[in-house]
C-alpha cells in the first residue's frame, strides 16, 4: 500500500499543500518545529480518519481556522482509494469519505497495512500500563478491524457497569444488574484477550529474535502478556478462555461491588518487558529500554512480511539517536515496505550509503508549513 | 442585542428539539414570523393538544389517546405472543412487515445506567407483571444490537426464563442464553461488508 498524493488544508501547521508521492523510501527533512510530525500525522488520518493518540479533532485544526480538511490517494493492492477527512469546529462535525461515500464506521480500519513509529512509542517501558495497554490496541486496532468492534464495545460495557458499581441499590438487585455486564464482558473480553495474545507472542518471538540478531544486545529480550486472567499459557480455544473469565469474574464480584469498580478484565492489562527475566523498566539501562521498543517496532515490521499486501511505514524521528549500525539494521527491514515515510532533521547526505541499495526514494524538505520535493540533479543531492 | 427577547426565547424553545441547532433554530423562527398569525395558533394548539392527549397505552406503553391502544385492544391478535421493542418506530417498522400477529410491549429506551436508565425507568416491572398474568407464552426481544440492547434482552431473559417463558431475540435469530458464537459472525460479515463498501 502507498500514498499517491495529499492535500492538507488548515491542519495543523499547514494551511495549503499539495502533494505527489511514489512508492519506495520517502524521506522528509526539516529543522525542528517545521511540521515534518505534522505531514506524518496527516498521511496517518488520511488512513484511518483520526489521529492516532488521543488527539482531538478541535486540536487539529490550524490555529483561528474553522476547519481542517486532508483528502488524498491511498493505493491498496492496486486499487486506489480517494480518501477525505474534514472536520468543521463550530459545527463540531467530522466527515470521512472514502470514494466521495460517507463513511460513518471508518470501515477502512483494520483494512489498511500500516506500521506507525512516534518517538512517545520509546517511553512506554517507563510509563504506566494504560499507556502500554493504549500501544497494544493501537497497533492490533491498525490490522483488525473486529478487535477494533470487540474493543469499543468493551469499553463501552465498562464504562455502565463502572456506573452500576457506583450507584447505591440493593445488594440483589446489583448482582442481578452486574449480571447482564459481566455477561457481555465475558464475551467480548476473552475475545480481545485471545486476540492479544496471538498478537503478542508472535510480536515476542520476532522481537527478541531482533533484540539479539539486529541490535546484538546480549541479554535475551522476552515480552510477555500480563492478562487479566493469569494465566501462563492462554489457550486458543475461545471458550475455555470464557470459562475460565466467567471463574474469576464470579470471584471478584464481592470485591468489586466493595470498591465501587470493575476489577477484571482487558481495561486491567499489561505488557511487561524482560531481560534475561528481569523487568526492564526496574533495571535495563535507557539504551536497552530503546532498543527493546526498536526490536518491537521492527516485529511489527516483520510481521507483514509474509502477508500479500505490502505495507506502508510511517517513522517519525526514529533515527534521531540511532548509531550507523542500528540504521543500517532498520533500513534493512524496509524492504518489505511498499513505502515508508521517514523524518530527519540532519541536512546532509549521512543516508546516502544506506539509500544506495534502494532504487525508489524521493527527498522532501519542509519549512514552516511549506513542503518541497527535493529532484536529484546531477549526482548530488543538497538540502538547502 | 441584535433580536429581540421574543425572538430570543423562541430560538432557545426551537433548540431543545433534536437535531436543531442555532442556525436551524433561527431559520424556524424567522419561517414561524412569517406566517399567518391562525396558522400559528394551529401549530400551538397541535403541540399542546397532542402533548395534553397523547399517553402511554396502560398495557403496552405504546403512544395512543385511549387507556389502552388499538393494536391492544385488537382481539385478531395473539395474546400469548409478546414482542419488547426499544422504541415506537421499531414497533412501526415490525408493524409494517405485517408478519407479526402478537402484542407488543415498548421500553422507551434501554438500560444504560451511563444515561440514568434502569429496570424501572423502562418499567420492566409492568412488563414482568404483564408476562405473570397476561397469558404471554413467548417472548421475542427486538431491542437494538448494541451493548445496551444485549444487556436490556439478557435482563428480560433472566426475568422470564423462571415464569417458564420463551424468549428469543431477533435482530440475530439466536435464542438468549444459546451460543454466541454466531453473533460473532455477524460482527465480521459487518466488517467485511464495509470492505466491500469501498
Ligand atoms: N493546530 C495547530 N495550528 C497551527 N500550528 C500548529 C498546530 N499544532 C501544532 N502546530 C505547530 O506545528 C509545529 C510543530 O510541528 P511538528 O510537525 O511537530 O514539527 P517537527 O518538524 O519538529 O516534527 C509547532 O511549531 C507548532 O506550533
Ligand atoms: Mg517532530
Ligand atoms: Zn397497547
Amino acid at each position: 500500500m502507498f500514498i499517491k498524493d495529499l492535500i492538507l488544508t488548515n491542519f495543523r501547521n499547514y494551511e495549503k499543500e499539495k502533494l505527489q508521492f511514489a512508492p519506495g523510501i520517502c524521506i522528509v527533512q526539516g529543522a525542528n518545529g517545521q511540521g515534518k510530525s505534522n505531514l506524518l500525522e496527516a498521511i496517518y488520518c488520511l488512513c484511518f480518519g483520526r489521529s492516532f493518540k488521543n488527539y482531538k479533532d478541535s486540536d487539529l485544526v490550524k490555529w483561528e481556522r474553522p476547519f481542517y480538511f486532508i483528502q488524498g490517494t491511498v493505493v491498496l493492492q492496486k486499487h486506489p482509494y480517494k480518501m477525505e477527512v474534514g472536520f468543521e469546529t463550530g459545527k463540531r462535525r467530522k466527515v470521512v469519505k472514502v470514494n466521495g461515500k460517507v463513511d460513518k464506521k471508518f470501515s477502512l480500519e483494520g483494512n489498511f497495512p500500516v506500521v506507525f513509529f512516534v518517538p512517545e512509542d520509546l517511553e512506554m517501558i517507563r510509563r504506566g500500563p494504560e499507556e502500554r495497554r493504549r500501544f497494544i490496541d493501537r497497533e492490533i486496532c491498525q490490522i483488525s478491524a473486529l478487535y477494533r468492534d470487540y474493543l469499543i464495545r468493551y469499553n463501552r460495557i465498562i464504562a455502565q457497569k463502572n456506573k452500576i458499581l457506583k450507584e447505591n441499590i440493593q445488594k440483589k438487585e446489583l448482582r442481578e444488574m452486574l449480571h447482564v455486564w459481566n455477561r457481555q464482558i465475558v464475551h467480548f473480553g476473552s475475545r480481545i484477550i485471545k486476540i492479544r495474545n496471538e498478537m503478542i507472542s508472535i510480536w515476542s518471538s520476532l522481537a527478541s529474535r531482533n533484540y539479539a540478531c539486529l541490535f546484538q544486545e546480549s541479554q535475551l529480550l522476552s515480552i510477555s502478556y500480563e492478562n487479566c486472567l493469569g494465566i501462563k499459557e492462554i489457550t486458543t480455544d475461545i471458550e475455555e478462555i470464557e470459562k475460565t473469565f466467567q471463574n474469576e469474574i464470579k470471584k471478584t464480584e464481592e470485591e468489586e461491588m466493595r470498591r465501587g469498580y470493575s476489577l477484571l478484565g482487558p481495561h486491567r492489562e499489561d505488557l511487561l518487558f524482560l531481560l534475561d527475566g528481569r523487568e526492564a523498566r526496574r533495571f535495563a539501562s535507557h539504551g536497552q529500554q530503546r532498543s527493546a521498543i526498536i526490536s518491537l517496532k521492527a516485529a511489527q515490521i516483520q510481521f507483514f512480511n509474509d502477508k500479500k499486501e505490502k505495507p506502508l511505514f510511517i517513522l517519525d524521528d526514529l533515527f534521531s539517536e540511532l548509531d550507523e549500525f542500528r540504521m543500517e539494521q532498520c533500513f534493512s527491514l524496509f524492504k518489505g515496505a511498499e513505502q515508508v515515510f521517514i523524518t530527519i532533521t540532519r541536512k546532509d547526505n549521512y543516508l546516502e550509503p544506506f539509500l544506495e541499495k534502494f532504487s525508489d526514494f524521493s527527498f522532501f524538505h519542509v519549512s514552516e508549513g511549506k513542503v518541497m520535493e527535493l529532484k536529484e540533479n546531477g549526482k548530488s543531492r543538497t538540502f538547502c | 442585542m441584535l433580536f429581540s427577547p421574543a425572538i430570543t426565547r423562541l430560538v432557545d424553545v426551537f433548540r431543545r428539539l433534536p437535531g436543531i441547532g442555532p442556525k436551524t433554530a433561527l431559520r424556524l423562527v424567522f419561517f414561524v414570523l412569517s406566517m399567518e398569525k391562525e396558522e400559528v395558533e394551529e401549530m400551538a394548539r397541535a403541540l399542546v393538544d397532542a402533548k395534553r392527549r397523547v399517553k402511554h397505552c396502560a398495557r403496552c406503553r405504546n403512544l395512543t389517546e385511549q387507556d389502552i391502544c388499538s393494536v391492544c385492544r385488537d382481539e385478531r391478535r395473539d395474546q400469548s405472543l409478546l414482542c419488547v421493542v426499544q422504541e415506537p418506530r421499531d414497533m412501526m417498522v415490525i408493524e409494517k412487515t405485517g408478519q407479526f400477529k402478537g402484542l407488543y410491549f415498548i421500553l422507551h429506551g434501554a438500560l444504560s445506567p451511563v444515561e440514568g436508565f434502569g429496570p424501572e425507568e423502562l418499567k420492566i416491572p409492568d412488563l414482568l407483571q404483564l408476562m405473570k398474568t397476561g397469558g404471554v407464552k413467548e417472548v421475542i426481544i427486538a431491542t437494538n444490537p448494541n451493548v445496551e440492547g444485549d444487556a436490556t434482552a439478557f435482563y428480560i431473559a433472566g426475568a422470564a426464563r423462571p415464569l417458564g417463558i420463551m424468549v428469543s431475540r431477533i435482530g440475530f435469530g439466536l435464542p438468549v442464553g444459546g451460543d454466541l458464537e454466531y453473533a460473532d459472525e455477524l460482527t465480521m460479515t459487518r466488517a467485511l461488508e464495509g470492505r466491500r463498501e469501498i
